[in-house]
């Protein structure tokens, strides 16, 4: 900013030389500066930059309005003199003066199109030349852009046309129905759409082509034949539509189909082999074979049944999973029944407990393939459940009747033992009286030394002969 | 801030221009914001009498708030006043070019400072740590952190 009058030098900001902008006093010094100056020195520094005392942001107040007022009525030359504005004035209308009313000052052009910026002296200038200015159409009164004149020019319906084929003029609005009548206006046959190719002025149509013109001769046909086939278009369009629906209600079908095969898996069958299956169901639950060959089967069965299932024959299949479950029981059933059997024969002492004891017997039913795959799995999944339990109870039954087994056996065993002894002590006293006939020296040994180490030992006497210079003690 | 520097230094050159410089004290050159030249002499009785000295003004974009770089220039053609305070590299050891600067302070302000510090100079001698720190000072002076312990020059 320059001023007119070199300022008093009173009104001057000792940080940047020049009249104060929004003057601010300490309060606490009373010195006065620039707001901008002394917000950014104390900031730096906090004293105040004249007399060093300390100051802080919250000391600082607005200037006395006089102050204001006297830099605020300073006159400055305007910021634009070096483009030529000369004007001078107060610095607050500064702000005024560049946005209102300074001529060296940059606008926009006031139409919108254009992006043009013109010195505000210019735009009187600029807006005769704009090409975006709006103006008026000498022959219609339409107002419209400058720069759209030219193609208005060659629409406008006031403006006068010719006629290209009789030169004749008349006002372009009524050009259509010249068109309709010049007699020279190049006309195409009345039949083009039936294949004519004739076109020619409207004059020798009728003069001349519709005489010579075979199509024209025909005309009654081609009005019945285009009847007949717009018909049978509609009839074609009609079916085309019936056809999509089918074909879309097809795929459908098909989609949902492959959706079933593949939850269904390998219960899956198609409609040839179903007769079959029963006839396999049947036979496989009315007459039980035995437990080794079923097993087998199951054991080539299974494999190939699970891997690929969709192409698998259902009969081996169903051999496959059948047997597991009325089979295992008969013969769970079997062995529970050949067991007590066995021992009796064994032991020859019969436990009462258990040849009375009745085995449970849950009867399980035979796989029904006609239900739904759930229904099925859920026969198995019961099937499975009594197995287990069946095994289950088995198997506690055996272990009691293991224990009680063993515990007659450990008694019987102490029985004998002692049995044993007794008919060895009588055959020991049955030989030394032998002995004793025979040598003829039964008063000299007494009976007591080795008749009592027989008795403490009897082990020792049984396995090796207590009296070896003595052969009739061999037993 | 750059805009409050430069404002602020032009007007300090238009004065300096049109008022002319306090006695003793030449403008040699100030081509642009950032670096200034004066010489500067000692007029009257002093030890330094007839001897000029070069003195280089280097202003950052925070001038005025914060103070110029200030030095005497030491090259082959002027050296360093020989005085308590001046740095055989040229740096000066003065308040005012440290915390005591002031906004309020100007480049001629500077200048006349200097000039009596020369002129109340009583025995012309180096800092005691010359030696030691014109080793490792830096080469803005306004990097050291002086310690003023000397008020009566």
């Amino acid at each position: 900013m320059d001023y007119v009058e070199q300022p008093n030098s009173n009104l001057i900001c000792c940080i940047c030389h020049a009249p104060f902008t929004n003057p601010t006093t300490a309060r606490t010094c009373l010195h006065t500066f620039c707001r901008d100056c002394i917000t950014t020195a104390v900031q730096h520094s906090p004293q105040c930059p004249i007399d060093r005392s300390s100051l802080s942001l919250d000391d600082l107040s607005p200037a006395n309005p006089i102050v204001k007022h006297l830099v605020d009525e300073l006159i400055i030359e305007c910021p634009n003199r070096a483009s030529g504005c000369t004007q001078t004035f107060q610095r607050q209308l500064l702000s005024t003066h560049v946005k209102d009313t300074c001529p060296y000052v940059e606008i926009p052009c006031s139409e919108e199109q254009c992006d043009k910026l013109i010195l505000r002296k210019d735009v009187g200038k600029h807006q005769d030349a704009c090409v975006y200015r709006s103006t008026q159409c000498d022959g219609c009164g339409a107002i419209i852009k400058y720069s759209d004149l030219s193609t208005h020019n060659s629409d406008c319906p006031s403006k006068s046309a010719t006629c290209s084929f009789c030169f004749e003029e008349f006002p372009r609005s009524q050009s259509h129905e010249h068109a309709a009548t010049c007699l020279d206006y190049e006309i195409p046959c009345t039949q083009a759409n039936n294949g004519c190719s004739w076109a020619g002025p409207r004059r020798q149509f009728s003069d001349e082509h519709v005489l010579s013109c075979p199509y024209e001769a025909i005309k009654g046909f081609f009005s019945i034949n285009n009847s007949q086939l717009s018909l049978l278009n509609t009839e074609n369009a009609t079916l085309r539509q019936q056809v999509y629906t089918l074909e879309s209600a097809i795929q459908t079908m098909r989609r949902d189909i492959q959706t079933f095969r593949n939850i269904l898996g390998p219960w899956y069958r198609s409609h040839s082999q179903t007769p079959i299956d029963h006839l396999s169901i049947d036979h496989l639950f009315s007459a039980p074979p035995g437990p080794s060959p079923s097993s087998s089967r199951t054991n080539q069965a299974q494999p190939s049944s699970f891997a690929d299932y969709g192409e698998v024959t259902v009969h081996n299949e169903i051999d496959a999973l059948a047997p597991y479950f009325p089979l295992t029981h008969e013969h769970a059933f079997q062995e529970s029944h050949n067991y007590p059997r066995s021992r009796r024969s064994l032991s020859g002492i019969v436990d009462p407990h258990l040849s009375q004891r009745t085995l449970p017997l849950t009867p399980v039913a035979p796989l029904n393939l006609s239900t739904s795959l759930e229904g099925s799995l859920g026969g198995l999944r019961d099937s499975i459940v009594t197995v287990s339990t069946s095994v289950d109870s088995l198997a506690r039954r055996n272990d009691i009747a293991l224990t009680n087994e063993s515990i007659r056996l450990n008694e019987e065993l102490g029985s004998l033992k002692y049995a044993i002894h007794g008919i060895r002590l009588q055959l020991h006293r049955l030989m030394m009286d032998r002995n004793a006939q025979v040598t003829g020296r039964g008063g000299e040994l007494p009976l007591g030394l080795p008749g009592n180490q027989t008795i403490f030992h009897p082990p020792i006497s049984m396995m090796a002969p207590p009296f070896p210079g003595t052969p009739g003690t061999k037993l | 801030m750059t805009s409050i520097s430069s404002r602020r230094l032009r007007k300090e050159l238009s004065e300096i221009q049109t008022e002319g410089c306090p006695t003793g004290i030449t403008l040699l050159s100030a081509d642009n914001f950032e670096t200034w030249y004066f010489s500067i002499e000692i007029l009257g009785e002093s030890l330094y009498q007839g001897e000029v000295f070069k003195l280089m003004f280097r202003f950052d974009p925070s001038y005025p708030i914060s103070a110029p770089a200030v030095q005497f220039v030491v090259n082959q053609e002027s050296t360093a006043p020989v005085h308590p305070h001046v740095y055989s590299n040229g740096h000066i050891c003065a308040s005012i070019l440290g915390t005591e600067w002031s906004p309020v302070l100007s480049v001629s302000a500077v200048c006349v400072t200097l000039q009596s510090m020369l002129a109340s100079c009583k025995s012309k001698e180096r800092p005691v740590d010359n030696d030691r720190y014109v080793r490792y000072a830096p080469d803005n002076p306004k990097k050291t952190r002086f310690h003023y312990d000397d008020d009566t020059v």
